[in-house]
């Protein structure tokens, strides 16, 4: 593993070079909001980016996406897939995001392989970024990740006093610096140590200690439990922490058609949703809302678990800051803990 | 390959069972893919009405018949309803085949018991003239099929269940309607019932069974007060899918992904699986 | 504030114990100054009990998910009118229902209090100044003055007395109001605007929305049985949306108009949908326009229980006659 430095000041012009090959998505912000967006210029870029409220997965599962077109007129059938995707740098992701892109490699790589996704996955670079500050919901080394480490990265960047320090993880990534060694210089000693101090400064800023030994076997135990019926009746039952969620993958597919032509897209669900289940008989499954939210819970700290052996949830907090309601992954992860026997 | 993209194929005909289903035979258009097809038993497949929707059903041709792929399909839903409004000629899309299958491998040399309610009987058909084709016959025991719905004009494949199946060797039918009609001098009653009176002997038996919740409820406790054992007897799970591959999330009963771990489970793997289906 | 939460848990508890079957309030949340709505089906569970400047939520719609049982609720002011709304709907049995008010001095925006607070500071009380909030932590004190720190619907705010409720806990609360405000700044300011710039403004917020339905989901105008989005429109189409689930501009547009529509009248703006938003579209312009505009329609014009829109008179203005 190669490392290497960047100077500040070297970095937006790093960044615009990469324009030249590359679509560049990185974090905008809109009405103090942060989004990952292609950028036309540099200058609308966010450095030092903290949480984006829609997290990366967009790009890779994009809320809508078409997958094929067709047409079937004079009784004849075209089929045309709609399989697209430039090529593309996706800057500034924070270590949480990059483990949610493990996770969804594991859903969707696994055969047979999802071509949409997996395009999008070969023909993006990534270039992650240390955290520099922990958010008050953020609790991602309960899953073993760490703010500063860069894995599921091609590059890794970690800002030290004026330089980053950039950890080059993948041969795509050691490609990327070699097409662009101008900007580059070769590591110096103590900025190393400096990234390691940096991450004993932020594993104090946690604000709740989170531990997830034996989730999935607990859960297994709990599904009657009535906690889940209590935890259901301030849900709202919307789609917020599905959304906002780097790792929840729930899809449906629809048509639209106007005479003979149509097409078939697939766009974000949550199953939290009333229809989520529903039979076109009428029957449903999960007919209650604390059926669908355990579901959920159950989906995402063990379910996951038992089939990928990947935790499905990577600590990231979106869903403690924004639900509407103070439905807390961490308070479930505890009371559960205390439950299970 | 992409798994989400359908393959071209064309209604070939379709045949009316009851007021409210029908049999669509179904042929690729491409003739080396609709060569290669090759499905098991029990297995499922996504049929497309482009502009519609796709639905998740389950093959009920015997993978011995390679003329044609068959759906037995009751207006429901939209899908559905499109599909019942096409002719012959009409264009559709084809993917799969998905899921696991019945366990014809495990059921070599033994008996088997078909249980079925309505079109029910559809994903278990496929099993039965798999069995029944020549090249299969002598490998696997009796066969006792009991098969029930609400009336006469309800009961799917009536060529087979009342003409085929009877004649064919080692293969025994019992049906019956739900209640008394004028012109039909057969059993009248339940399926669980008739399942009671019948007596099947659990020896050397597999039983498969389909049909309504309630029918299948109260036949498993027939069938266990005959002293069957849950892991001889196999059911499909159906639940609302739109990938059919095990990633949109949708059809999961507990881990379980009911369009890639099933549609076929046994009564001991659903035991211990939530009971959200 | 926490006098007033002592007051509260013991009404609650007595009124578990006289035969009310869920009590619907408010409890600590998990976070620094964050509450969460809660539901008490046993005396002892009143212990729980807060009321304090973070219980933003309006809890009426909680109501429609008990309407055979014996409810009880804690109701700001901006959250009574709300009841009345679902009561001449027939979705709510009044006879049922035992609305606890609670004056309101005035709730404060979560974000604008986090940027002020350390991350560590733990809330410990909140006292009433008048003017400001003293918010009371194990990092210290802090104040925040009221005209920068409560939320926007709390500054414009009449109403931060409850009426029509069947208990009232507490003392009666100043006026909150900032008389320097204009309620409909932002509407104005909208309204002003030329069209491509109108167009841009709404493109860009709408364009972020990712249809969650948390907005709808909090409202109670919401209310009704199967919504119109998730209904297929009849006839020849074969099943398509009115509006579909994918995100794209023209369909967020008709989704958050329609929806405005579909509650204009009805809304009694407490805000919560601009609040749950978590791309943060500035809804209640939407609402507080139409709002705008049926004052201006009908202003004068006897009004049903349920809104000037769900009565009719001939009087009622008509610009095509």
């Amino acid at each position: 593993m190669d490392s290497k430095l960047l100077r500040r000041e070297k970095l937006l012009p790093f960044l615009d070079r990469l324009r030249e090959g590359f679509l560049l998505v990185a974090p905008v912000e809109e009405d103090a909001l942060l989004f990952y967006r292609p950028v036309e210029s540099v200058a609308e870029i966010r450095l030092n980016p903290g949480r984006s409220v829609v997290p990366p997965k967009e790009w890779f599962f994009p809320q809508a996406e078409s997958l094929y077109r067709y047409n079937t007129e004079s009784g004849r059938l075209v089929l045309e897939e709609t399989l697209a995707a430039a090529p593309a740098v996706l800057f500034g992701i924070h270590p949480c995001d990059l483990r949610s892109f493990a996770v969804l490699d594991a859903v969707f790589l696994q055969e047979p392989v999802d071509r949409y996704y997996a395009l999008r996955r070969e023909r993006t670079v990534i270039i992650g970024i240390s955290c520099s500050a922990v958010c008050p919901e953020c609790f991602c080394t309960a899953y073993g990740i760490s703010p500063v480490e860069g894995t599921g990265a091609d590059i890794h960047l970690s800002e030290v006093g004026a330089v980053y320090m950039v950890e080059v993880l993948t041969r795509r990534g050691k490609e990327l610096v070699a097409r662009c060694q101008e900007f580059f210089e070769d590591n110096v000693a103590g900025v190393a140590e400096a990234k390691e101090a940096r991450k004993e400064t932020l594993s104090g800023q946690f604000t709740v200690q989170v531990t997830v030994d034996g989730l999935p076997a607990r859960l297994g135990h709990l599904f009657d439990h009535p906690y889940w019926e209590e935890l259901s009746r301030r849900c709202l039952g919307c789609g917020i922490c599905t959304y906002v969620c780097p790792t929840c993958h729930c899809f449906d597919i629809t048509d639209v058609c106007r005479g003979f032509e149509g097409k078939r897209f697939r766009c974000w669900d949550a199953c939290l949703f009333r229809d989520y289940t529903l039979h076109t008989s009428g029957h449903n499954p999960r007919h209650a809302l604390y059926q669908r939210l355990r579901n959920r819970f159950f989906h995402k700290l063990k379910y996951n678990h038992d089939r990928y052996a990947i935790e499905g949830c990577v600590g990231c907090g979106r869903c403690v800051a924004l639900c509407p309601v103070n439905i807390d992954i961490r308070e479930v992860i505890a009371t559960v803990r205390g439950l299970g026997e | 390959m992409n798994p989400l993209l359908p393959k071209p194929a064309t209604i070939v005909d379709i045949i009316r069972e009851t007021g409210d289903v029908k049999t669509f035979r179904v042929v690729l258009d491409d003739p080396e893919e609709m060569a290669a097809w090759s499905h098991k038993p029990g297995q499922t497949a996504m049929v497309s009405v482009f502009g519609v929707g796709e639905a998740m059903f389950c093959l009920a041709s015997s993978p011995t018949c390679r003329d044609w792929l068959e759906f037995s399909i009751r207006r429901a839903g939209k899908v559905t309803s499109a599909l019942h409004q096409m002719e012959p000629e009409a264009k559709i899309g084809v993917r799969g085949p998905y899921g696991n299958h019945f366990p014809y491998e495990a059921m070599r040399g033994k008996n088997l018991l078909v249980i079925g309610g309505g079109i029910g009987l559809a994903p278990l058909r496929p099993l039965v003239n798999f069995i029944l084709a020549p090249e299969n016959r002598q490998h696997y025991g009796n066969i006792e099929v009991i098969y029930g719905a609400r009336s006469y004009g309800d009961l799917c494949y009536k060529e087979e269940v009342f003409r085929v199946w009877p004649q064919a060797p080692g293969v025994s039918v019992f049906t019956t309607i739900d209640a008394p009609e004028e012109g039909w001098s057969g059993h009248v009653g339940f399926v669980p019932a008739y399942v009671e009176e019948l007596k099947p002997s659990p020896e050397n038996q597999f039983v498969v069974i389909c049909g309504p919740p309630v029918m299948i409820r109260f036949t498993l406790k027939a069938l266990g007060e005959l002293g069957f054992e849950e892991k001889q007897i196999y059911t499909t799970l159906e639940m609302r899918m739109k990938c059919g591959i095990g990633k949109c999330g949708r059809c999961n009963v507990g881990a379980r992904f009911v369009c890639r771990d099933g549609p076929v489970f046994s009564m001991a793997e659903l035991k211990e699986l939530p009971p959200e289906y | 504030m926490r006098e007033m939460a002592g007051i509260l848990q013991q009404e609650a508890a007595r009124l578990l114990e006289e035969g009310v079957e869920v009590f619907i309030g408010y409890a600590a949340g998990s976070g620094q100054a964050l509450a969460r709505p809660f539901f008490a089906t046993r005396p002892e569970e009143a212990a729980n009990l807060v009321f304090n400047p973070f219980c933003v939520h309006n809890l009426v719609k909680y109501l429609l998910r008990y309407p055979d049982r014996k409810t009880a609720v804690v109701v700001k002011g901006c959250d009574g009118g709300a009841v009345n709304r679902l009561v001449e709907e027939r979705h709510l049995d009044r006879a049922k229902i035992t609305l606890v008010g609670i004056p309101c001095s005035g709730m404060l925006e979560r974000e604008r209090v986090l940027a002020e607070l350390p991350p560590a500071a733990k809330v410990e009380a909140v006292e009433d100044r008048g003017s400001a909030y003293a918010v009371y932590t194990t990092r210290g004190e802090y104040l925040f003055e009221k005209k920068e720190h409560l939320m926007a619907k709390c500054l414009a705010c009449v109403r931060n007395n409850p009426t029509g409720v069947d208990l009232l806990l507490g003392k009666e609360a100043m006026p909150v109001a900032d008389p320097e405000r204009d309620p409909l700044e932002g509407v104005r300011k909208i309204e002003a605007l030329p069209a491509a710039e109108k167009a841009a403004f709404w493109d860009r917020v709408f364009g972020r929305c990712i249809r969650c339905y948390a907005c709808r989901e909090v409202c109670p105008a919401c209310s009704c049985i199967e919504c119109a989005f998730e209904q297929a429109v009849p006839g020849w189409q074969q099943g398509a949306m009115w509006v579909e689930k994918a995100k794209n501009l023209p369909d967020s547009y008709h989704y958050h108009l329609i929806r405005a529509f579909h509650v204009a009248g009805r809304c009694t703006s407490c805000a919560e949908c601009e609040r749950v938003c978590p791309v943060r579209v500035p809804l209640m312009l939407l609402n507080q326009k139409l709002a705008k505009e049926i004052e201006a329609l009908f202003r004068g014009a006897p009004a049903g229980a349920c809104g000037p829109l769900c009565a009719y008179s001939p009087e009622d203005p008509d610009q095509f006659s």
